[in-house]
């Protein structure tokens, strides 16, 4: 990737992000943004999946802020909820990289 | 290749869309918008804290909390000061408030579904919410500066409310409460007193006489239990015929009420354990010179507390101690100038009434008359509603269920000046003051223990107690009565409106001592021959007796003086009589050497009931296991239910010669139940892999959930459920706060609550006071504020 690809993509998570905080279609945006971005099949879903763990890690982030992270870890079925889904539509959002027509992609 | 491509594409577009489709229109949407990260519902109302200001209507008032989230309210106004109270418990409990309101008003299955259809049901025919309604006219008439008070602290809740996000267990349930009223408070005054007071125990009685007969229930449920640690000893009283034990005349086989109906009811009524500890010592009797003060009412134990602790300060004057969320005003504390605490008084102020009926009539005396009926629908969540009819007669509600029937009467089913009494006996300003508060506490009928700084003591029975009349004469409370014949009536006594109070029992004869030396209360009998009826049936003695027990060593003992650290160690001391009554019984009729650890300690035990004691195991499943040898052939085959069977009074105490043993069913002795007790206790003890009591006495608080996340970690800890350190693990039930409090300048309050004072299970402070509760140790009441801070004011 070129520096002005890399630039797109930081904005392009950083938006993403900022949908995700106010609504779960952010994770979805994210993972089709990173997917469209990226140039072969598997760093297509791996940029899904790390972006879909960059949203669980901001998450913790704002846990920790509110002193709440100490607790979090004991949520049981919330907590498996709340690392599955942004992994999940990280991954599915990632499936982007194959609405790129055939001569676009690399792999 | 170019359609397989845009095949392709087009394959992935509908995936795609059909994920976000999905997210929106499918079931997966709930738990989208509830648990995403970031932006899920649950995790925003848990990461959301108030903001730093509040406009306010009511003038200025800062909140401001400390490291275990408990408040301290500042404001000059009274209006702003219980505005911000309000907004503190809105935030830190607004689903526990909102849980006990619904449960008051019958509207669980609403949120909960079918699982609570029952309770609803009970509470709609026992019509508690227009109780509390007739409570807020008569409040709003008789004390309009109260009156305000509550509406401020409505406000405050209800800005709270709004001002931030909900609660998460009002998202996992998806609902929204409504705003708060004052009559919700009152309604949650209700609540408590239900839980001390509504007690089915005659209808029980009735049944029990029907099925095993009178001789065994005088025999297994003695009215009064033989020994001499009341409240007030040396009180000979005047000694009312009314007041003395009398046997059971029901005949068998005839009980009015079936025992499932009986069983039913008594559902409602609070889990066992239910009780307290408070005592007082004069400055005659301490180290310093001036009163001590101790409480521990239980309760049921939860997660959240049933308890919030709050501080509040309005410039000339200061109060801090707990109250129930939902009701402004500290109930049990101290201020700036005394301290006080409750225990349960277990006075009988609830009678069941059964008639004579012709279709929508009831005869009462000479005449028919109409039941006062309404239908009333009840919302069950993921089913139909359900219509329950309610009907009423001159005693106050009619119960019923598949066929079955009673009118009950209940003192806080009329308007009680309990709110007035309450606000003032935290606003007192010593002795006479507090003492002119507790004639208003009309209900629950409580033991108020009090000290104040100018070193007075006082210990007082309060709430209404009626006195029941038949044709005139006056009868005790102890039996289901013949409405129809006009028996049992209650003079002065207006359900669900203002009562006179006039035919009840007067002030000034209830039991009470102003300025003893000591006295101690732990829901014992009052006084051995009270003017009037006053109870059915107390609490077995056993922590009365043991109380009385060290009081009195204490004060025998003149030269040293007993200190606050004292009065923590005996808040949580150990020993339990049971024990003692039980276990050299039991060495002498079985071999514990032989059937070895844990049960061959209990040779050589002080009967204290600590966690690291292996003679405190062994007689607990001992125990455990001797009340199902003695009880339960013999009741199972009367087909009454383990909530029959009788207390461990009788169970330690029942001798070999008792007439029980002579059934067919039953042991053939104590002693050979106690054989089959080991027997069964040691199979047990090695199928659990226990060691020690804290295997045993675990604290396991769960919130009304039930979710691994919302529950409390699991601690081992002291106490059972007879001893002064009360934990019951049966039913979660024991000491919901522990206060001890002297009157002396600059000495050392301390105060526990068993788990935190924040509502939200997220928070750090949701169960951060649990260790040291279940450890038997304190916090200072005195603490700093440099916590989260709001500021009101700036309103219209």
């Amino acid at each position: 990737m070129d520096r002005e690809q890399v630039l797109v993509a930081v904005v392009a998570v950083v938006a993403s992000l900022a949908l995700a905080s106010v609504h779960w279609l952010g994770l979805l945006v994210g993972g089709v943004a990173v997917g469209l971005l990226a140039s072969s099949w598997p760093r297509a879903l791996a940029a899904g999946l790390g972006f879909g763990a960059l949203a669980w890690l901001a998450f913790l982030g704002t846990l920790w802020r509110a002193g709440r992270l100490a607790a979090y870890w004991d949520a049981g079925l919330l907590l498996y909820a709340s690392v599955g889904i942004p992994l999940a539509l990280g991954l599915v959002g990632a499936l982007s990289y194959g609405l790129r027509p055939s001569g676009a992609r690399t792999a | 290749m170019d359609d397989v491509d845009t095949a392709r594409r087009g394959l992935i577009a509908a995936v795609l869309g059909g994920v976000a489709a999905g997210g929106f229109f499918t079931p997966a949407s709930t738990y989208l918008e509830q648990f995403a990260p970031l932006s899920g519902d649950v995790w925003a109302a848990t990461t959301d804290e108030p903001p730093g200001t509040v406009d306010s209507e009511y003038g200025p008032a800062t909140v401001q909390y400390d490291g275990n989230r408990v408040p301290r309210v500042e404001a000059d106004d009274e209006a702003a000061l219980y505005h911000a109270v309000g907004y503190a418990h809105g935030t830190d409990r607004l689903f526990a408030m909102d849980l006990q309101r619904r449960l008051m008003r019958g509207q669980l299955s609403a949120v909960v579904g079918e699982a609570a259809l029952d309770s609803d049901e009970f509470r709609v025919q026992m019509d508690f919410a227009q109780a509390a309604d007739a409570n807020w006219g008569a409040l709003q008439d008789r004390d309009p500066e109260v009156a305000g008070l509550l509406e401020a602290y409505a406000d405050g809740v209800n800005a709270a409310r709004e001002d931030q996000s909900l609660p998460p267990e009002f998202v996992l349930l998806d609902y929204e409460p409504a705003a708060w009223t004052p009559t919700d408070t009152l309604l949650l005054q209700l609540q408590i007193s239900w839980t001390l007071t509504g007690s089915f125990a005659s209808l029980r009685r009735d049944v029990l006489a029907g099925e095993l007969g009178a001789d065994a229930v005088d025999e297994l449920f003695p009215r009064r239990y033989d020994h001499d640690s009341p409240i007030l000893r040396g009180n000979s009283g005047s000694g009312a015929a009314s007041a003395t034990p009398g046997r059971s005349e029901q005949a068998s086989g005839t009980s009015r009420v079936s025992s499932d109906f009986a069983g039913w009811l008594s559902s409602f009524e609070s889990p066992p354990g239910i009780g307290s500890n408070s005592w007082v010592v004069s400055g005659e009797h301490t180290e310093s010179g001036e009163p001590l003060l101790a409480n521990d009412p239980h309760l049921s134990l939860l997660a959240p507390p049933v308890w919030y602790q709050q501080h509040l300060d309005w410039g000339d004057g200061w109060v801090r101690g707990v109250t129930f969320p939902g009701v402004p005003f500290v109930i049990i504390g101290e201020n700036d100038a005394g301290a006080w605490g409750f225990t349960n008084a277990g006075a009988d102020v609830l009678d069941c009434y059964t008639y004579e009926t012709d279709g929508d009539q009831y005869r009462y005396g000479d005449e028919y008359r109409d039941f006062e009926t309404d239908e009333h629908t009840i919302a069950v969540d993921g089913a139909e509603d359900v219509t329950v009819t309610r009907r009423k007669t001159v005693h106050g509600p009619v119960v019923e269920r598949e066929g079955e029937q009673v009118g009950v009467a209940w003192t806080g089913l009329s308007a009680t000046a309990t709110t007035d009494a309450v606000h003032a006996m935290a606003h007192s300003d010593g002795l006479e003051d507090f003492r002119e508060a507790v004639r208003d506490f009309d209900l629950p009928t409580q033991c108020v223990v009090y000290a104040d700084r100018d070193g007075n003591t006082y210990h007082k029975v309060t709430g209404r107690i009626p006195v029941r009349h038949t044709d005139g004469e006056r009868v005790p409370g102890w039996q289901v009565f013949d409405g129809s014949e006009r028996a049992g009536e209650w003079p002065g006594y207006t359900p669900y409106g203002e009562s006179s109070w006039e035919g009840f029992v007067p002030f000034d004869a209830k039991p009470g001592a102003v300025n003893p030396g000591y006295v101690g209360t732990a829901n014992q009998r009052i006084v051995d021959d009270p003017e009037y009826y006053l109870s059915e049936g107390y609490s077995p003695p056993f922590r009365g007796e043991r109380l009385n027990e060290v009081l009195d060593d204490w004060a025998g003992d003149g030269e040293a003086g007993t200190t606050p650290g004292d009065m923590r160690d005996l808040q949580r001391d150990t020993v339990d009589t049971r024990a003692r009554r039980l276990v050299p019984r039991l060495l002498d009729a079985v071999d514990v050497e032989s059937a070895g650890a844990p049960f061959d300690a209990l040779e050589e035990w002080d009967y204290r009931m600590d966690r690291d004691s292996e003679a405190a195991l062994a007689f607990a499943v001992v125990l455990d296991a001797y009340r199902e040898a003695l009880y339960s052939d013999g009741f199972a085959d009367a087909d009454l239910s383990e909530d029959y069977w009788p207390n461990d009074w009788v169970t330690v105490t029942l001798a070999d010669d008792a007439e029980w043993f002579d059934r067919e069913e039953t042991p053939e002795s104590a002693a050979a139940a106690m054989r089959t007790a080991l027997d069964a206790a040691a199979a047990r003890v090695a199928d659990e892999g226990w060691t020690t009591y804290g295997d045993y006495n675990v604290v396991a608080l769960d919130h009304p959930f039930d979710q691994p996340f919302l529950n409390y970690p699991r601690l081992a800890t002291d106490g059972s459920p007879a001893s002064l350190n009360n934990f019951r693990r049966d039913s979660d039930a024991g000491s919901s706060w522990r206060m001890v409090v002297p009157m002396a300048d600059g000495a050392d309050a301390s105060v526990v609550l068993p788990g935190g004072n924040d509502g939200d299970p997220f928070s750090d402070q949701y169960s951060d006071q649990l260790r040291a509760w279940a450890d038997g140790q304190y916090y200072a009441f005195d603490r700093e504020f440099r916590g989260p801070r709001i500021e009101f004011g700036g309103g219209e």
